[in-house]
């Protein structure tokens, strides 16, 4: 046996050079015959995929179909607007600050605010279903963990497994409902609180527009666009857009309004906690935009 | 350092692959696995080309090496595979070569590091680099290898 480090090198490149060599055809890989059971596995893998994405965009077409038959096109430039129907009788009059509204047919983007006890309860950890109830009537909310603003209280479901009493409320804006519960109030920035007292109603308060009628001549020509924070509504009159902050002022005085400022193509008027704004729309019929819940002028 | 562009990729493989190849026979005892794992180390190399052609031997001889350690079925296929070294007729001649003899007193991993060392030129630096060993252990293994070739060549001499 070598014991010299040069000896050694020589042994092992003289001896291992003598090991033969394969074929050059074969010194790179050559494409592998794939066998019957692997190619029906990656037919069937492909055609899996493929039936996924299909199913995946039928379930997308289907859940634009039913948001698009809720909302028609709002003339809004805003798209967070959620239109309602325009209805029947003509616009509303009436200077009710809000109205109430069934949760199942309350319009989207509309705020909710219910408080009831727990009657349901499930959840996965990602959200939760839960079913507020207050005599006879009972409605289930589907909150989603992420977009709550305040983490819901941990031990709802514990209480509710213990059939200890607990009084929710729950307070959030409405969105479409998710395919899979359909029948349930989805909310989006929501708070679920639990309180000790509340009065078991369930309602919505939509920022409804409302609180000033146009003057005689003139009409509304679209249906509102209502969201938690400001409406719109488009009229029409004598004059068109670019007389609309005139036209208006006379009818906004008479009703109470203060005009707090005019700009270019605008009037904001104030009435209590509500800012109106008359604005011009370039190539389009001018536009009437309420912000509830506001105390001063701009 | 020039970037390894895929034409060079494959004329550097080719220079390599007579010394990796007997490398990989010899430490393997096993031309389908030295082939398999040169053939999987040179698509890996297509899909993430080195970055520059230094030690281009001892990168091929470490990539096939893991390759021929993957799978499920390791332990099975190794198993058959040395059952069926016996009746190949390159193994045979190796195994009557007098290099041949002594890498059979030797466990896989032993024969890996010493065909590294002795054959590919690698140092023990490297060889602890590309196979994830202490430089210790490599020199330790190597130490042990050498001593059980000579007192089990002297004996069988």
């Amino acid at each position: 046996m070598p014991d010299r480090r040069s000896e050694i090198v020589d042994l092992f490149v003289r001896d291992l050079d003598k090991i033969e060599l394969p074929p050059h055809d074969r010194w790179r890989p050559a494409h592998r015959k794939e066998s019957y059971f692997a190619k029906t596995s990656r037919y069937v893998l492909y055609a899996g995929g493929v039936t996924a994405v299909l199913i995946a965009a039928l379930i997308v077409g289907f859940g634009l179909r039913d948001r698009n038959s809720q909302a028609t096109a709002s003339p809004s430039p805003t798209p967070a607007f959620i239109t309602l129907p325009l209805p029947a009788s003509s616009p509303p009059a009436t200077p009710s600050p809000a109205a109430t509204w069934s949760l199942s047919t309350a319009p989207l983007g509309a705020i909710a605010v219910a408080c009831g006890s727990v009657t349901g309860y499930a959840s996965d950890g990602a959200q939760m279903l839960l079913t507020l109830g207050s005599g006879s009537m009972t409605t289930q909310y589907h909150l989603e963990y992420h977009f709550a603003s305040v983490r819901p209280p941990a031990d709802i479901g514990d209480r509710f497994a213990s059939k200890t009493d607990q009084l929710v409320q729950v307070y959030g804006r409405q969105v479409p409902a998710s395919p899979g519960s359909a029948n349930a109030v989805r909310l989006r920035d929501f708070t679920a609180t639990r309180v000790t007292t509340c009065s078991p109603t369930l309602s919505v308060a939509p920022a409804a527009f409302t609180g000033f009628v146009l003057p005689p001549d003139c009409a509304y020509v679209r249906p509102p666009a209502l969201a938690f924070d400001q409406s719109e509504r488009s009229f029409d009159c004598p004059g068109g857009t670019l007389l609309a902050v005139e036209t208006l002022a006379p009818a906004f005085r008479q009703q109470g309004w203060i005009s707090c400022a005019t700009g270019p193509g605008r009037g904001y008027w104030k009435k209590d906690a509500t800012l109106l704004v008359v604005q011009q729309v370039a190539n389009d019929r001018p536009l009437l935009v309420q912000y509830p819940g506001t105390t001063s002028c701009p | 350092m020039p970037e390894i562009t895929v034409e060079r990729w494959q004329e550097l493989y080719e220079r390599a692959f007579p010394q990796v190849y007997r490398a990989l026979v010899a430490a393997t005892l096993d031309r389908d696995r030295a082939l398999d794992g040169l053939h999987d180390a040179f698509e890996e190399g297509m899909r993430h080309l080195p970055s520059d052609d230094r030690n281009l031997e001892g990168w091929l001889y470490r990539v096939a090496l893991r390759k021929t350690r993957r799978g499920l079925f390791r332990t099975a296929r190794e198993t058959v595979m040395t059952e069926r070294s016996a009746d190949d007729p390159v193994i045979r001649v190796l195994q009557r070569l007098e290099i041949g003899e002594l890498l059979a007193l030797l466990s896989e991993r032993q024969r890996t590091i010493v065909v590294a060392h002795y054959y590919l030129g690698l140092s023990q630096e490297e060889i602890a680099k590309a196979l994830g060993l202490r430089r210790g252990t490599v020199s330790a293994t190597v130490s042990q290898s050498l001593a059980r070739m000579r007192r089990e060549g002297a004996e069988h001499a």
